[in-house]
C-alpha cells in the first residue's frame, strides 16, 4: 500500500472539469493538490469518494464546495465521487495523477558481491516515485553513477519508461567497495557492491627450516589484473615423501598463506589455491 | 476364565524366571547399566575389571579411584582427566555404553586383559582399547590402571594473525530496493552414486567457489524409474559444514535399503548461507599413510598449528582410484581435545571391498572449538 503525504494547498489543474447530475469535479487531479468537489442544489447530502486509495464519506451542504485533503486522498487511481440527498443521486468520476517531480528512488542493485572485470556484470533499476509514493509514469532521467575509491566514477544517464529505469554496467578491474548511486531530480539512493579479485594468477612459494619444521610460505598472491588474492583463500601445501603425506590448508592472511610442516629430507613440496598450481621444492635439508 | 487365568500364571512365572537367571548371571553391560552395586566385587579379574568399568560408566570415580591397585601413583584428577579429557572434548559428554572383556595373559597372583570400551556420544560410537593389569592382593583382585596423562599446553601467550568475518544482514528498515549480502557461490565439483548392497551412497565433492565463507549443506534426492521419490537424505556430518574461500569439501549421503538398480535420476540439492566464520585454527595433517587391503586403514596426525583449544576434530577423506574417480568418502572424530602444536594420531577405515581400489586421497579437518578468543 502506497502512502501519501497531504501540502494543503489548493490548485486544480485539470484541462477539462466533470459535470455530472450536479456533482462537478475536475478530471485530473495531480497528488498532493486539495481535491475541490462543487455540489448543485440545495439541503443537505452525504458525498461518498471510492478509489484505489481509500474511501470517504462527508456529510456536505449542497450548493457549496466540498474540499478534500491530501491526507486523506493522494494516492494515483481512478476514483468515484457519489452525492446521495433526499430526492437524488449524484456521480461523477476523476483521477488522481503522480506528481512529475521525483522525491524518492527505490534502487534495486545485483549482485551485492561480484568479480572484477565482469562484462554486464551489475545491474541496477530505479523505480521513482513522487512524494506521495504514487510511480511516476512520464519519462524522467535518471542518473546512475558507479564509482570506486580513487577512480573517476563511471556515470551514465537513461530515461525511465513507465517509472522504470534501468541499466547493465560493468565491474571495474580493480577491487574493492564500489558505491553504485541512483539520481532523479533530488531523489538518490545509495547502494554498496564489493567486488573482489579473481583466483591466483601465478603462485610462488619459499621454504626454510625453523629447528626441526619446515616453514613454507608463499609471496604475496594477484589475480591477472594485479589485484591481491582475497584474504581467507585456502592455499593448500603438500609435502610427499616415500609414501608418507602431509598437508595443510592454510587461509591467505595479508596476502601471503604460511605453514610449519615436516622438515624430511627428500620430500617435494608443492602448493595450490583452487584449480591453480604453484611451484613443487624438493626439501635436501639446506635453506 | 480359566484359560486366562493359565496365560496370566504361564506369563507371570515366565517373568519371575528371567528376572532370577539375569540377576544370577547378569552380562556385562545389565551388570555396568545396574552399577557397581551388583558387581561380585573383585573375586575374579573379570569381575574386578567389570567392576572398576561399571564405575566408571556411572561416573563413580571416587570409588573406582579408591579400589585401583596402583592408585597411589596417580591423583584421583588424573584418573578423571584420562577418562573425560583435560579439556573439553567429545569424550568429555560421551557415555560408556558397553565393554567386553579379553584376556591376554593369566596366573594365579596376576593377568592381563583387554578391554574395547564403547563409548556413545553425540556424533555416534567410539571405541578404546586399554590394555589393564590385574593383580591379587588379600585375595581380592584389584586392576592397575594404566594411567595416561595428557599433555598439557604450558602457560603462555601465543600471538594470531586473527582473521574473521561478520555479516550484517538486511533489516526492516531497509527500503525494499536494498540488497541483502548475497550468499556464497558454491557448485559440485565431483558427485558418484556408489552402490553399497547395502545401500546406496551419493559421494562427491563441494567446492566453495566465492571470496567469502560458507555454511553448506548437501541435499539428495533419489528419484525411481516411474519419477517416484524414492527418498530424500542430506549429508549430515559426512560434510564440513564451514567453508572457507576455495575450500573443498567431500560429502557423503547414505540411503540404506535402496539399489543403484531402482533409481533412475538423482536430484542434488547445495544449499549455502553467509557465516560469521574465523580462518583459524589452521590444522596441518602429516604423516598421512594409507594401508591398503587387508586393513583398509587412512591414518596421519593432526597438528594444530594456531594457538586456540580445538575442542572437536572431524577428519574427513575422499579417496579416489586410479583413473581420479571418487572411490569412498570417510570420517572420523578426534575424542580428546587438540591443543597447539601437539599431534593427536587420527584413523579412518575404509571398507575392504573399496580399499583395494583406493590409489590417492585427500584430507581435509574442520574444528569445533567452544570458547574461541
Amino acid at each position: 500500500m502506497i502512502r501519501f503525504l497531504a501540502t494543503g494547498s489548493v490548485l486544480l489543474l485539470a484541462t477539462q472539469a466533470l459535470f455530472a447530475s450536479g456533482l462537478q469535479v475536475h478530471r485530473s487531479v495531480v497528488a498532493g493538490q486539495t481535491i475541490a468537489i462543487a455540489m448543485e442544489g440545495s439541503g443537505k447530502g452525504q458525498l461518498y469518494i471510492v478509489g484505489p486509495g481509500g474511501a470517504v464519506e462527508r456529510d456536505v451542504q449542497l450548493g457549496g464546495v466540498a474540499s478534500i485533503a491530501p491526507d486523506e486522498l493522494s494516492s494515483a487511481g481512478h476514483y468515484s465521487a457519489f452525492l446521495v440527498s433526499s430526492d437524488s443521486t449524484a456521480s461523477a468520476d476523476f483521477d488522481i495523477v503522480p506528481a512529475s517531480v521525483p522525491a524518492t528512488l527505490n534502487f534495486l542493485a545485483r549482485p551485492s558481491r561480484l568479480p572484477v572485470s565482469l562484462p554486464d556484470g551489475i545491474g541496477g533499476v530505479a523505480f521513482v516515485f513522487d512524494a506521495y509514493r504514487n510511480l511516476i509514469l512520464q519519462s524522467v532521467p535518471v542518473r546512475f553513477e558507479l564509482s570506486l575509491k580513487d577512480a573517476s566514477p563511471e556515470v551514465r544517464t537513461v530515461p525511465s519508461s513507465l517509472g522504470v529505469a534501468w541499466i547493465q554496467m560493468n565491474s571495474s578491474p580493480r577491487a574493492g567497495k564500489a558505491s553504485f548511486a541512483a539520481t532523479a531530480g533530488d531523489a538518490s539512493s545509495l547502494r554498496i557492491l564489493q567486488e573482489v579479485p579473481g583466483d591466483p594468477c601465478q603462485l610462488h612459494m619459499s621454504a626454510h627450516a625453523v629447528g626441526d619444521r619446515l616453514h613454507v610460505q608463499t609471496d604475496p598472491l594477484r589475480d591477472c589484473t594485479g589485484n591481491p588474492v582475497a584474504d581467507g583463500t585456502v592455499v593448500t601445501f603438500t609435502e610427499v615423501d616415500a609414501g608418507n603425506r602431509s598437508a595443510v590448508d592454510a587461509p591467505l592472511k595479508n596476502g601471503v598463506a604460511q605453514a610449519d610442516m615436516p622438515a624430511v629430507k627428500g620430500a617435494i613440496v608443492s602448493v595450490a589455491a583452487g584449480e591453480v598450481l604453484g611451484n613443487q621444492l624438493h626439501w635436501s635439508g639446506g635453506q | 476364565m480359566s484359560r486366562g487365568l493359565s496365560i496370566a500364571l504361564v506369563v507371570a512365572f515366565t517373568t519371575v524366571a528371567l528376572v532370577a537367571i539375569g540377576t544370577v548371571w547378569p552380562i556385562d553391560t545389565a551388570r555396568m547399566m545396574a552399577g557397581s552395586s551388583l558387581a561380585s566385587g573383585g573375586s575374579s579379574p573379570e569381575s574386578a575389571i567389570s567392576k572398576l568399568l561399571a564405575q566408571i560408566g556411572s561416573r563413580e570415580w571416587n570409588e573406582a579411584y579408591e579400589s585401583l591397585a596402583n592408585h597411589s601413583e596417580f591423583t584421583e584428577a588424573d584418573f578423571i582427566r584420562d577418562i573425560n579429557g583435560g579439556y573439553p572434548s567429545l569424550r568429555t559428554y560421551a557415555t560408556l555404553s558397553d565393554f567386553s572383556i579379553q584376556p591376554l595373559h593369566a596366573s594365579q597372583s596376576e593377568g592381563l586383559y583387554r578391554a574395547n570400551l564403547h563409548w556413545s556420544s553425540v556424533v555416534g560410537l567410539f571405541q578404546e582399547s586399554r590394555d589393564l593389569h590385574v593383580v591379587s592382593e588379600d585375595g581380592q583382585w584389584r586392576v592397575a590402571w594404566p594411567i595416561v596423562i595428557e599433555q598439557r599446553v604450558p602457560p603462555q601467550v601465543i600471538p594470531v594473525n586473527y582473521l574473521r568475518w561478520d555479516v550484517i544482514y538486511r533489516s526492516s528498515a531497509d527500503d525494499w530496493g536494498a540488497q541483502n549480502a548475497e550468499a556464497p557461490h558454491v557448485h559440485i565439483v565431483d558427485m558418484r552414486p556408489v552402490d553399497r548392497g547395502s545401500g546406496v551412497s551419493i559421494l562427491g565433492e563441494l567446492l566453495d567457489d566465492d571470496t567469502v565463507p560458507a555454511f553448506v549443506t548437501v541435499k539428495s534426492t533419489l528419484i525411481g524409474k516411474h519419477n517416484e521419490i524414492l527418498g530424500t537424505e542430506d549429508a549430515f556430518d559426512k560434510v564440513s559444514h564451514i567453508l572457507l574461500p576455495k575450500e573443498v569439501t567431500p560429502f557423503r549421503i547414505d540411503f540404506p535399503n535402496i539399489s543403484l538398480s531402482q533409481v533412475d535420476s538423482i536430484r542434488m540439492d547445495p544449499f549455502s548461507s553467509l557465516i560469521s566464520a574465523s580462518a583459524d585454527p589452521v590444522i596441518a595433517i602429516e604423516n598421512q599413510q594409507f594401508s591398503g587391503v587387508p586393513d583398509g586403514k587412512l591414518t596421519g596426525e593432526l597438528r594444530n598449528e594456531s594457538g586456540e583449544i580445538v575442542n572437536i576434530a572431524h577428519v574427513l577423506s575422499t579417496f579416489y582410484d586410479n583413473r581420479g574417480q571418487l572411490v569412498w568418502v570417510g570420517d572420523s572424530y578426534e575424542n580428546r581435545a587438540l591443543l597447539p602444536n601437539l599431534p593427536a594420531r587420527f584413523s579412518i577405515s575404509v571398507p575392504p571391498d573399496i580399499a583395494g581400489k583406493v590409489s590417492t586421497f585427500r584430507v581435509i579437518t574442520s574444528a569445533y572449538s567452544s570458547s574461541p578468543s
